[in-house]
């Protein structure tokens, strides 16, 4: 473990030859305003939204596809690998600048290139530059009765490129589907800055699909430097419910029901009472404060449909024991629901400095069992675990609170989230539904595959990218080894 | 790089309670202008823990430039999950950066003479009226386009003695607070707000009149002059009743933390006397027997409007009120219009390219004037060639006999 290693270790460290002439030459691409190479300003990319650091060589923002290129190939020139990075939202350390045997990339942030290059609402899809926010297409596209379906808590500030990179899902995966669903096209820049445009808007494509190998790519296969997304019309009518449990159990056991009910809910997120005390005063959603769990429902659709998958969803929450259920008065309440799920996260700071976010799936039938497994792993660790949960399809998000001044308090967290992912993976689960691999999960991925599996998905990476500077040290495990999980990879730091 | 500094300079609490998700980057207008981590919030506050850890000194020139060009407009509040309170985090970083590397040269003297100026209402009164001939003269003409003022000044408007009317007054005394650049260079919108509070059945005071509410000092990290304006201007109504109707949306933040910046019972009780017009005009009572405005406005809330005082939607609702007035609302958020107080002048990089983005989406709403209730934005949005004018302008026209 590697845990507690400060910054203080790796700051200003000599440049060598090749680092001193790339950044010259970055320089000339660039010049100052778009290159950051002094200690704030690498230290502000040293991580994204998850807990792991690492210090980069520079931080390159490019404006334009072009100076992409060009910075790509600068760094293929020197031999110096390269991250890539939007808003830093990710909560799985793909932005985290790690590279192998401590070589330091360059972060590449797109976050200049933030334009909605086309509205094509005849043929209900948009044309992005990855540095677009994702609510700001949302935004966009509402004005003409659309919607982009995938919608990850993070969308107030987490990028559409970032949102391809990472495959990233949201509250309403269980009826749309994750982004993959929702990418026709991806401009994917290689380590030779060639811009390959894969899939395209038509509606069927031949040959292999390419797009879906890299949606989700998570920059180890190039940057994403423009993607074409589906558009969706806006519903005409939508129903939002909130029905109070008086345990997880009796909760998981209502989504079990409501998933086969013949009225699929659009969404079906749970909350444990931790996470509903905890966002209940920023959002002010009337969320019931004396319950075990909390199931947020949402019906979408024509508005007769909408009304009776609220009445079915009333009786079968009622049937399996809740105390209360109350439909949203209006948009704003409804407005109000959404903005404390999403918030949970970013709320965390008000019981404790750090959290590290688990994001496994089980097969909904076993929801109950691996919530009363993340209760008693707290327990045992004497460690604050708080739960949120994409209930519809099986993704929890257990968050593991923490404070890495304390001593020995790494080794817990990490003992912990171990046993959260092996117990996931003893359930038939997996180790993440929506935030990717990253260097978090990354040597989790050695539980999940066998060496032959993961063979053949290095062998994919390497023909679409062949150098290796690509986001290196992220997603595949360097070493497999069941059971060799290393939470914190060289050069990284908590 | 200087040694571990023993003292914390930050509340370790406040800085904690940071995660970094990065929610706010997207609310924050300096990020919007460079997508640099340093010119967001979560990178300005990972640059106060590396002051507060010693890692780099305060005065590093990267991390002085990251903390002073935050234009304050409490935006990243506003969308935090975790109820950061940034705010308050980036004036004590700004009172630190003023005691350890207080501004030098042209700054200095500037400063000097400035705030002295604050404290003094005849001074400031004199310095509007100067402009006002000076405009008249076109001798403005001479001052460097960043120090020249674009809000027309009338001399008439400096001269004019404010009218109280003494008509029937069944809620009592309600006080104006006239500050000091609104008193020199907007009379007529304080006149505007008295008209305003006697329509709605107050007997409108002008008087006391404290000096300066003391926010561009506290924005400045001029710490204990910003206490010493705040217990002044408590002091001055401590033998008053009534709310306090603020008609500045700045100055009207900051009276409303005096409570949070003082923390004495008695300033808490006064922040709680502090209102903006939209909290004692009834949009009902407007709608009801406002008189016809048949005009069209781009709306701009001011930050310290809509992130401080959270009353944004509460004053467009009561504009929205008056009869036959059409109000649009820009495509931007609301983000901020780059005046900050002094930011315009300080950090005219930042300024100018945010009053550009301004300028451009307020024209996207196809508007040819704006409401505004600050007199910062309002200053720094005529800049750009718009008419402003203030909600308590269009209400009172509304509420005329």
């Amino acid at each position: 473990m590697t845990g507690g290693v400060g910054p203080l270790a790796t700051a200003g460290r000599e440049l060598t030859g090749p680092e001193t002439s790339l950044l010259a030459r970055l320089e000339g691409i660039l010049g100052g305003d778009g290159l950051r190479t002094g200690h704030l300003g690498r230290a502000t990319y040293r991580r994204d939204a998850s807990f792991l650091n690492a210090d980069p060589l520079a931080v390159a923002l490019p404006r334009t596809v072009e100076q992409t290129a060009q910075v790509l190939r600068a760094c293929r020139d020197h031999g110096i690998p390269f991250t890539p990075r939007a808003a830093g939202t990710g909560l799985a350390g793909g932005a985290t600048p790690t590279g192998e045997a401590g070589v330091r990339p360059v972060v590449v942030s797109v976050a200049r290139m933030d334009r909605l290059r086309q509205l094509d609402v005849p043929n209900r899809r948009a044309w992005v530059e990855p540095g677009l926010v994702n609510a700001r297409l949302g935004k966009a596209a509402a004005t003409h009765g659309l919607r982009f379906a995938p919608d990850p808590a993070s969308q107030i500030a987490a990028t559409l490129g970032g949102n391809v990179a990472t495959n990233a899902g949201g509250i309403h995966v269980l009826t749309y589907g994750v982004m993959s669903q929702h990418v026709l096209a991806v401009e994917l820049m290689d380590a030779d800055g060639v811009v390959h445009v894969l899939d395209g808007a038509r509606a069927e494509q031949a040959g292999l699909d390419l797009r879906g190998v890299t949606v989700g790519g998570e920059g180890t296969l190039g940057i994403v430097v423009g993607a074409c997304l589906r558009l969706l019309p806006s519903p005409p009518a939508v129903g939002t419910l909130l029905a109070g449990f008086p345990s997880l159990d009796a909760a998981a056991a209502a989504v079990g029901a409501l998933v086969v009910s013949d009225r699929l809910p659009d969404a079906v997120e749970l909350m444990d009472a931790r996470a509903v005390s905890l966002v209940e005063g920023y959002a002010q959603a009337g969320y019931p404060q004396d319950a075990a769990a909390v199931l947020l429902l949402e019906y979408e659709g024509l508005p007769a449909g909408v009304d009776a998958g609220v009445v079915t969803a009333d009786h079968l929450a009622r049937e399996h024991g809740a105390t209360s259920v109350v439909r949203a008065d209006g948009p704003d309440q409804r407005a109000r629901i959404w903005k404390g799920r999403k918030a949970v996260a970013g709320a965390i700071a008000k019981r404790a400095p750090d959290f590290y976010l688990q994001d496994v799936v089980v097969p909904r039938s076993r929801l109950g069992e691996m919530l009363d497994a993340v209760v008693a792993i707290g327990e045992r660790e004497r460690l604050e675990i708080l739960t949120v949960v994409h209930a519809g399809d099986g993704n929890l998000h257990p968050f593991v609170l923490f404070d890495r001044r304390e001593e020995g308090m790494i080794d817990r967290v990490f003992a912990a989230g171990h046993d959260i992912v092996a117990t996931a993976l003893s359930l038939d689960g997996t180790v993440t539904g929506e935030h990717g691999v990253g260097i978090e999960k990354r040597d989790f991925l050695g539980e999940v595959f066998d060496a032959d599996d993961l063979a053949v998905q290095r062998a994919v990476r390497d023909a679409i990218e062949p150098s290796g500077l690509a986001n290196p040290d992220k997603v595949l495990p360097t070493t497999v080894g069941c059971g060799e999980a290393r939470m914190v990879p060289e050069g990284a730091w908590v | 790089m200087t040694g571990h500094q023993e003292m914390s300079i930050f509340d370790s609490d406040q800085l904690a309670a940071c995660v970094q998700c990065g929610f706010c980057l997207s609310s924050c207008p300096t990020y919007e202008v460079t997508h640099l981590e340093e010119h967001g919030p979560r990178g300005r506050i990972l640059a106060m823990r590396l002051a507060d850890q010693g890692e780099l000194p305060l005065t590093d020139p990267a991390l002085t430039d990251s903390l002073e060009t935050c234009v304050q407009c409490r935006a990243c509040e506003e969308v935090c999950p975790s109820l950061v309170e940034f705010g308050s985090l980036m004036e004590t970083a700004r009172a630190q950066l003023h005691e350890q590397q207080p501004p030098t040269g042209i700054r200095r003297l500037a400063h000097a003479v400035g705030f002295a100026a604050l404290g003094r209402r005849a001074l400031v009164r004199l310095a509007s009226l100067g402009l006002a001939v000076a405009q008249l003269l076109r001798l403005d003409r001479v001052l460097p386009d960043q120090l020249r003022p674009a809000r027309r000044v009338r001399i008439r408007d400096v001269l004019r003695r404010y009218r109280t009317p003494a008509g029937r007054a069944p809620r009592g005394e309600a006080f104006v607070f006239r500050g000091c650049v609104m008193d020199g260079m907007f009379r007529d919108v304080h006149q505007a707000t008295v008209d305003v509070l006697a329509a709605v059945g107050y007997r409108p005071r002008v008087e006391p009149a404290p000096a300066c509410c003391g926010a561009l000092s506290a924005h400045s990290g001029r710490e204990d002059e910003a206490h010493a304006f705040a217990q002044a201007t408590i002091a001055a109504y401590a033998d008053t009743h009534g709310p306090i109707v603020v008609d500045a949306a700045g100055c009207g933040g900051a009276m409303k933390e005096y409570g949070t910046l003082l923390g004495t019972p008695q300033a808490r009780a006064f922040s709680a006397r502090v209102k903006d017009l939209s909290e004692v005009v009834d949009a009902a009572d407007v709608a009801a027997r406002g008189r016809s405005v048949p005009l069209t406005y781009a709306y701009q809330a001011p930050c310290h409007l809509r992130n401080v005082q959270g009353l944004a939607d509460t004053s467009l609702e009561l504009l929205q009120a008056i009869p036959g007035l059409t109000l649009l609302e820009p495509d931007d958020g609301q983000l901020c219009c780059g005046s900050g107080g002094i930011y315009s002048l300080e950090q005219p990089g930042f300024g100018d390219e945010l009053l550009a983005r301004k300028d451009a989406s307020l024209d996207r709403t196809g508007a040819r004037a704006v409401v505004s209730g600050n007199p910062g934005c309002a200053m720094q949005i005529a800049r750009a060639g718009w008419e402003v004018h203030h909600p308590a302008q269009l209400l009172a026209r509304a509420l005329r006999d």
